[in-house]
């Protein structure tokens, strides 16, 4: 059963990041490692206490709510706007996907030129960065979503004397809501944990956690950052186990194709 | 929707398309244009140039552009063979709850900011963490540690982005029609030439677009060269990041980001020419 | 009814007592089964009476709980699938989509590393069998479902096997392309004198090709026979019911004659006299089937002890029209009657049932 124990050994490689990043947030000493030395909860503590961590908590829990928002209004029209087959759809749905397909080192780049020239490297720069390349995943769910529902269904709304708005609103929305949530839970934690974006738009007084951690990486690296890193994590899992069971994340990831 | 061609309809549908274009627009295509133009701009004034971009044709350039390549080439591949079995396992599970379970475990690269897969794998990787003390009492002696290097760059990025390839994968194998593998099983073949000659080939595709997402993030990344490599891993994003943000030298990161763009497509492109190659049943876009 | 384990003749394959359980649940229940060389066997029965397992059981797919497996005399009880020697046409047709066609057909034989000049002439040999000479290049998405299918069939034939095994390999056809393919499989049967096992549910693609039928429920084999034989001498109440159509009422025996026995119908719908001797043996309480090309309609004459009932239906069905007899109890009987016949009488009228003692099948009493 050699292969059976090489298989485990690499799902348990695949969770040692979080193992490492949770123990090291216990340790009772005073400096980061792993093992760490002794256990206590005093960093977390030291993290509810340090000012820069705790604003950085917040903005990202403020503009990922934003975020959230946001890409339901933009992207759930966009979805059907796409459904309704409009001319062109094929390179307009290109279009409002592409985000998802340049690295985040460009549009990072591109929106901070943007923002500079516009005074908008702050808080709302972020959250409209954020939302830029978040709402195509709210647009592939939704599109895969509608793609899973009776075509019939509309129509014999119809039948019936539903016009276009009540079709929408008493056919349409109730048969969306899984993929809405999906959506939203990912789109929440995407911004919420996104850093590579983040960083050409963040500034001293508007930066996100992660944000806050990365450039505290370079200096001071204390176990206060763990705590606040395993916070992370753990709200996210929560989030992810929470919602797992009747709304599948997976779609969000994989455009449905799975 | 029941689409009937009279214009207030067509409007008003189009309407509910608007805010996304000008989102898109305004903040996204205008934008990455402005850079785009920015490549060819001399540092100040207009007028249109190559400089920018043949300043990054000398060999020290070329030997990052190689260093990255190389990198996000390894971490592709071993996200390949480590991946592979771990999809098949997920293939392989014998109920819903063990299927969830494992896919959970999959998942959990994902779920990780980039900044804490970093953190973390330092934890594991320095002087101080779990890899070192083991590796020292073997009696190999590691003064520098296994940070800063581009090993422990491609481990990292292995681990962030290896759940990608395992769902690609793991698509594929689910849709390969077990009865397939059973009239092969049948007229004899044994359960490794099943393996070799059907499921292997079926699940290729798989493995093409797995390879195509891992690449094209590896290639483009900065966060985890910047964090693991220290200083001393030099690739194309960390180079565009440094330009931009700390140097102020929008010129050059324009040009340089524009090429790291071309290289990217080049490299996506050329994987679904092998990716076509080698599947020559499927038609494309299925 | 099952036939002596032949060690006369040789057999294709043999299954002895095979029996296969889940967990607390009996799939299959002591399971005979014999089939000779050249012979074309039919296994059909409702779904989930085990004859897919069967067929798994008899290419290696599954182990039995207990029992042995025989192919070609040579116990394979637990061979792995791919040295048993068989070749198996599948309901999904299971084409490698990444194959040409020459490469499907050919699979088996470079698994038994044939040399390659005799792998494309067997091929060739197989696609011209079943009509398909000229596409060996094309892959399998270029080709229609009939075509496909018989790319399947030739993959089988190909390995030259002792046995094939087929499973529901028309039910995904149209039923025109399905009357054409039966047809074919069964001249190329011949042609080729290779035996077969044919798994469907449809009994009557069955009864039209098999040399033999076997007949299935709940994990047991109720009937082994050829057609004809299954169709008027069912052996059983479920046979009757599932083989062909029937009509069923219940009866007590009221006295035996010479080779007759004499019978009152339930709740007074008349008497009958049937021929005795069959599985009923001297059971008091009978069922009795009827099938319906075999019950006649007569005028009603006062003083003829015959049943009787009211014609509440007809429905048209081409070659026959289907008259619905509805007796005094309520019980229905149906009755084809040819289409010319069938004006002598209008609906909502007195009908007597006209039916000869050969013809109703009786069976033991309480229903199992």
């Amino acid at each position: 059963m050699i292969v059976r124990g090489v298989i485990y050994s690499l799902y348990a490689l695949l969770t040692l990041p979080v193992i490492c990043v949770i123990g090291a947030s216990l340790t009772a000493g005073d400096f980061l490692s792993f093992p760490p030395d002794g256990l206590s909860l005093r960093w977390y503590s030291a993290f509810f206490a340090d000012r820069e961590l705790m604003r950085g908590a917040w903005i990202s829990l403020a503009i990922a709510a934003a975020t959230t928002a946001a890409t339901v209004a933009i992207g759930v029209p966009a979805a059907l706007f796409l459904e309704s087959d409009p001319p062109w759809r094929r390179l307009i749905g290109s279009l409002f996907l592409s985000p998802l397909n340049i690295p985040l080192v460009l549009t990072g780049f591109a929106m901070l030129v943007l923002f500079t020239r516009l005074n908008l490297v702050n808080a709302t720069g972020l959250f409209i960065g954020h939302v830029v390349v978040t709402v195509p995943y709210m647009v592939r769910t939704i599109l895969s979503s509608l793609a899973l529902t009776d075509p019939a269904l509309p129509r014999a709304a119809a039948i019936f004397g539903a016009g276009p708005f009540r079709i929408f609103r008493h056919v349409t929305l109730p048969l969306l809501k899984p993929g809405l949530i999906s959506g939203c839970v990912f789109v929440f934690l995407a911004s919420l944990n996104n850093v590579a974006l983040s960083v050409f738009i963040a500034s001293p007084g508007s930066s996100p956690l992660p944000v806050v951690i990365f450039s505290r990486m370079d200096s001071v690296a204390s176990p206060s950052i763990a705590a606040g890193a395993t916070l992370l994590i753990l709200f996210t899992a929560g989030c992810v186990f929470a919602f797992e069971r009747r709304y599948s994340l997976l779609g969000p990831l994989t455009g449905g194709r799975i | 929707m029941i689409s009937r061609r009279s214009p207030i309809r067509t409007i008003r549908r189009a309407l509910i398309g608007l805010p996304m274009a000008i989102l898109l627009s305004v903040f996204f295509f205008y934008p990455l244009t402005d850079i785009l133009v920015m490549a060819f701009q001399p540092e100040n004034g207009d007028g249109f140039t190559l400089t920018n971009l043949s300043r990054f044709t000398d060999n020290y350039y070329l030997g990052v552009f190689l260093d990255t390549i190389v990198i996000s080439a390894a971490a592709t591949i071993l996200s390949i063979i480590l991946g592979f079995p771990l999809a098949w396992h997920l293939h392989h599970a014998t109920s819903a709850h063990k299927r969830a379970f494992w896919a959970l475990v999959t998942l959990t690269p994902l779920m990780l900011s980039l900044v804490v897969s970093s953190f973390a794998w330092i934890l594991i990787l320095g002087s101080n963490g779990l890899v070192v003390p083991v590796i020292r009492t073997l009696g190999i002696d590691v003064t520098s540690g296994l940070l800063n290097s581009k090993t422990a760059v491609v481990i990292v990025t292995i681990s962030s982005f290896i759940s990608y390839m395992i769902l690609n994968i793991y698509s594929a194998l689910q849709n390969i029609d077990p009865s397939i593998v059973r009239a092969a099983r049948i007229h004899g073949a044994s359960p490794t030439t099943a393996f070799f000659r059907i499921i292997l080939p079926l699940s290729t595709p798989g493995i093409v677009s797995g390879s195509a997402i891992v690449f094209a993030m590896s290639m483009s990344a900065f966060v985890i060269p910047f964090l693991i490599g220290g200083g001393r891993v030099k690739v194309i994003g960390l180079f565009v990041y440094n330009f931009t943000v700390q140097l102020y030298d929008w010129s050059g990161g324009a040009a340089l980001g524009l090429l790291l763009f071309l290289l990217t497509i080049a490299a996506t492109w050329a994987i679904a020419v092998v990716g076509d190659r080698l599947t020559p049943w499927h038609r494309r876009g299925t | 009814m099952t036939q002596a384990a032949g060690t006369h003749c040789r057999s294709a394959f043999r299954l002895v007592g095979v029996t296969k359980t889940f967990g607390d649940r009996e799939v299959l229940k002591g399971l005979d089964l014999h089939v000779g060389v050249g012979e074309f066997v039919s296994l059909v029965g409702p779904s989930g009476c085990g004859k897919t397992m069967t067929l798994n059981i008899l290419a290696g797919f599954m182990d039995a709980s207990a029992g042995e497996v025989f192919i070609d005399d040579r116990e394979v009880t637990r061979l792995e699938p791919h040295k048993r020697g068989l070749g198996m046409v599948f309901q999904s047709h299971a084409l490698f989509p990444h194959m040409t066609i020459f490469d499907n057909v050919g699979f088996g034989l470079k698994m038994r590393s044939v040399p390659p000049s005799e792998i494309a002439s067997r091929v060739r040999d197989a696609l011209d069998m079943v009509r398909l000479e000229g596409f060996e290049k094309r892959y399998p998405r270029e080709m229609s479902g009939g075509q496909q299918q018989r790319v399947g069939l030739a993959r089988a034939l190909a390995v030259r096997p002792s046995v094939l095994l087929m499973d529901e390999p028309l039910s995904s056809l149209d039923a025109k392309l399905r009357r054409e393919m039966q047809i074919e499989l069964r001249s190329i049967q011949r042609e080729t004198g290779i035996a077969v096992l044919y798994v469907t549910h449809d009994q009557e693609e069955a009864l039209s090709m098999s040399d033999r039928v076997v007949v299935m429920n709940q994990g047991r084999v109720e009937q082994v026979g050829p057609p004809e034989e299954v169709y008027s001498q069912p052996a059983s109440e479920f046979v009757a019911g599932f083989i062909g159509e029937a009509s069923f009422l219940a009866a007590k025996v009221v006295g035996y004659g010479d080779g007759t026995l004499d019978a009152v119908l339930h709740e007074g719908d008349g008497r009958l006299t049937a021929r005795s001797g069959g599985g009923a043996g001297t059971a008091q309480d009978i069922r009795l089937a009827l099938r319906p090309d075999r019950v006649r309609l007569a005028p009603v004459s006062a003083g003829e002890a015959k049943i009787v009932g009211t014609l509440s239906g007809k429905s048209f069905l081409g070659p026959v029209m289907r008259c619905v007899v509805r007796l005094t109890s309520g019980a229905i009987v149906l009755a084809d009657l040819p289409a010319l016949e069938s004006g002598r009488f209008d609906v909502g009228s007195g009908v007597a049932l006209d039916v000869n003692p050969a013809d109703w099948l009786v069976f033991a009493g309480n229903r199992a």
